[in-house]
C-alpha cells in the first residue's frame, strides 16, 4: 500500500514538473492560438492556413481554438520579424511565414530574424514553381524557349519574389531570351496581363496554376516549359506532352548546380508552419506530432481535396534540416547568387 | 403492400428530418469577418488582438481575424474598395476626416473604443456584405459585434491585450467626421 502511494506521488509529482507530461496536455485547454500570416486574407497562403489550422488544433491536447492575423508586408518579413522578436514564445503563435526567408537570410542584408532558431512544425505542401508562357508565342517546351529569337516577356510582382527570381535565373544562369517586368500587384494581376498580351510568361506555384489559373489551364492558353525546386514532379507536362523538366538538373556544373539548391529552395521549404524560437521543447515536439497527425486525418484531406489544395506533409525535423542547409550556403556561392539576382 | 407502405413512408421522414437537421447544421460555422487595424506597434493593431481573441471567446456565430494593415489610411481605402475588402476597421478621428465622401458612403460608424495619443480610437465597418454573405446576415454579425464589445467579459479579455479599452457610442465623434451610425449600433 505505502509503495502504491509512493508511486502515485511520483507519478503526480512527474506530471506536474516534467516538461511533456500533464502541464503540456492541459496547457491548450480554453486556450486560443494565433496563426500569423505574412499575407493577406484572401490568397494561398490564407486558405491554407485556415484549412490546416481548422483541422490541427483538434489534434493539439486540450483543443484549442483559433484565430488568424494578417500581416502582409515586404514579402513576408514583416511578419517573420515581428513572429521572430515580438511574438509570445509559449506555443499560442503559431505562423505560415514565407517559404522565401531562408533565402533571405542569406541573399538579404538587414534581417532581424534567424531561421535556423525558428521551430518548424511541419510542412502541408511544397510550392513547386512552373514557368508557363502564353500559348500564342509558340514556345511549347523549354527547348523551344531556348531557340526562341522573340524574348519572353515575365511579369512579377517584386524583386523578391519567385516570380522574379525563376526568370532571372533562367536568363541570368541557363542564357534563356527573358525580360521580366516587376511592379504586378500580385499572381491575379500578372494573369490577367497575360491574356491581355502585356506580357507572356509567369512563373507561378503549380498549387496557384491549379486553383486560380486552373481556366487558363483548362482553355490551353499556357504552356508549361520548366519546373523549379528540389525534386521534380512527373505530372507537369510541356507542350509536347513531355515531363517539364528541373531547372536544377540543367546545372553544367557544381557550382551552378549549388545556386540553383539555394535558388530553388524555397520551393522545398513550401507551405511551412512554425513556432518561435524560445517555444518550450516539449510544446514543438506535442505540435510537430499534432501536425503530423493532421497530415494524415481523413477529414482534413477531404477538405483539402474539395479547396483543391495540395498536400505533401514532410515533418518538423525534415524541415529544420532543410531550412538550415540553405542557410550554411557557402558565403562565395552566395555573392554568386546575389549578383546572379541583381540583389546588393 | 401495407408494410411496403409502411417502410417507405418511414424511409421519407427520416430522410426529411436529415434533410432539414443537414440544413441547420450547414449554416452553423461562424461568419469570419477581418478587421483592419494597423502596423504591429500601433494600439489599434493591439486593441486588434484583444478584439480577435475575445471573439472566438465570447461571441456568437462571428470570428474576427485581425489585419496589420499600414493605419488610418489604408484601412478606410481596403474598407470602401471593391477589391482588398476588410469588413471592420479601427480609425482614428484625424483618419475619418481625411476620408473622401464617396469613401464615407461605404462605410458606417459603430463605436468608440478608447483614446490613444489624444485621439478617439473609433470602429467602423463596410456597408457592403461579404460576397455569399445575405444583408441580413451581415446585419446580424454586426449586431453580435456591438453586443461583444459590451460584453464584459469579452472587455476583460480585450483589456488584458489593450488597457485603454474604454468603449462608448462616439455619436459626437462620429457626427463631427459626418460618418452615419449604423443601424445595429444604435
Amino acid at each position: 500500500m505505502r509503495i502504491c502511494k509512493k508511486m502515485f506521488a511520483i507519478a503526480t509529482i512527474s506530471a506536474v514538473f516534467v516538461p511533456g507530461l500533464g502541464v503540456a496536455a492541459d496547457f491548450y485547454k480554453d486556450k486560443v492560438v494565433t496563426a500569423i500570416l505574412g499575407a493577406g486574407p484572401g490568397g494561398g497562403y490564407d486558405l491554407y492556413a485556415r484549412t490546416v489550422m481548422k483541422h490541427l488544433v483538434n489534434h493539439i491536447p486540450g483543443k484549442p481554438q483559433f484565430i488568424m492575423q494578417f500581416m502582409p508586408g515586404a514579402g513576408g518579413q514583416k511578419a517573420a520579424q515581428y513572429f521572430y522578436n515580438v511574438a509570445g514564445k509559449d506555443g499560442t503563435k503559431v505562423a505560415k511565414l514565407s517559404n522565401m526567408l531562408p533565402a533571405f537570410q542569406v541573399l538579404r542584408s538587414g534581417v532581424k530574424f534567424d531561421v535556423r532558431k525558428l521551430n518548424y512544425i511541419g510542412r502541408a505542401a511544397s510550392m513547386q514553381y512552373v514557368t508557363m508562357v502564353w500559348h500564342s508565342t509558340g514556345v511549347k517546351s523549354l527547348e523551344d524557349a531556348q531557340k526562341a529569337k522573340k524574348p519572353i516577356i515575365f511579369g512579377s510582382s517584386g524583386k523578391s519574389q519567385s516570380n522574379y527570381i525563376v526568370p532571372a535565373v533562367m536568363a541570368n544562369l541557363l542564357g534563356l531570351n527573358v525580360k521580366v517586368i516587376a511592379g504586378y500587384d500580385g499572381t491575379a494581376a500578372i494573369n490577367k496581363a497575360l491574356e491581355q498580351g502585356e506580357v507572356t510568361g509567369r512563373a507561378g506555384a503549380w498549387s496557384s496554376w491549379i486553383s486560380a489559373g486552373r481556366r487558363l489551364l483548362n482553355e490551353k492558353k499556357i504552356v508549361a516549359i520548366a519546373q523549379s525546386g528540389l525534386e521534380k514532379a512527373t505530372n507537369i507536362k510541356n507542350g509536347y506532352g513531355q515531363p517539364t523538366p528541373l531547372l536544377l538538373d540543367l546545372a553544367k556544373n557544381d557550382e551552378e548546380r549549388a545556386i540553383l539548391k539555394l535558388l530553388a529552395a524555397d520551393a522545398a521549404i513550401g507551405r511551412n508552419f512554425s513556432v518561435p524560437p524560445g517555444t518550450p521543447a516539449s510544446r514543438v515536439k506535442q505540435l510537430c506530432r499534432a501536425f503530423d497527425a493532421t497530415m494524415k486525418d481523413p477529414d482534413f484531406l477531404d477538405e483539402a481535396k474539395k479547396r483543391k489544395l495540395i498536400v505533401e506533409p514532410k515533418t518538423c525535423e525534415w524541415l529544420q534540416e532543410t531550412a538550415t542547409a540553405v542557410v550554411n550556403t557557402p558565403a562565395p556561392l552566395v555573392q554568386k547568387a546575389k549578383a546572379l539576382l541583381g540583389w546588393k | 403492400m401495407l408494410k411496403t407502405m409502411i417502410k417507405s413512408v418511414s424511409a421519407l421522414l427520416v430522410l426529411s428530418f436529415l434533410a432539414t437537421t443537414g440544413a441547420r447544421l450547414g449554416v452553423a460555422g461562424p461568419l469570419e469577418l477581418v478587421i483592419g487595424t494597423g502596423g504591429t506597434s500601433s494600439a489599434a493593431f493591439i486593441a486588434g488582438n484583444g478584439i480577435s481573441i475575445a471573439s472566438v471567446l465570447h461571441a456568437k456565430g462571428i470570428k474576427i481575424y485581425n489585419y496589420g494593415t499600414k493605419g488610418d489610411k489604408d484601412n478606410i481605402k481596403r474598407l470602401t474598395k471593391k477589391k482588398r475588402a476588410i469588413n471592420l476597421a479601427l480609425v482614428s478621428t484625424k483618419g475619418i476626416a481625411k476620408a473622401s465622401e464617396k469613401e464615407k458612403k461605404g462605410m458606417s460608424g459603430l463605436l468608440a473604443l478608447g483614446n490613444d495619443k489624444g485621439d478617439t480610437i473609433l470602429l467602423v465597418v463596410r456597408n457592403k456584405a461579404p460576397k455569399g454573405v445575405s444583408k441580413q446576415d451581415y446585419n446580424k454579425a454586426i449586431a453580435e459585434v456591438v453586443r461583444l464589445l459590451k460584453d464584459a467579459r469579452a472587455a476583460k479579455v480585450i483589456r488584458a491585450e489593450w488597457k485603454a479599452l474604454s468603449v462608448s457610442s462616439g455619436d459626437a465623434a462620429f457626427k463631427a467626421a459626418g460618418l452615419r451610425r449604423h443601424k445595429a449600433a444604435m
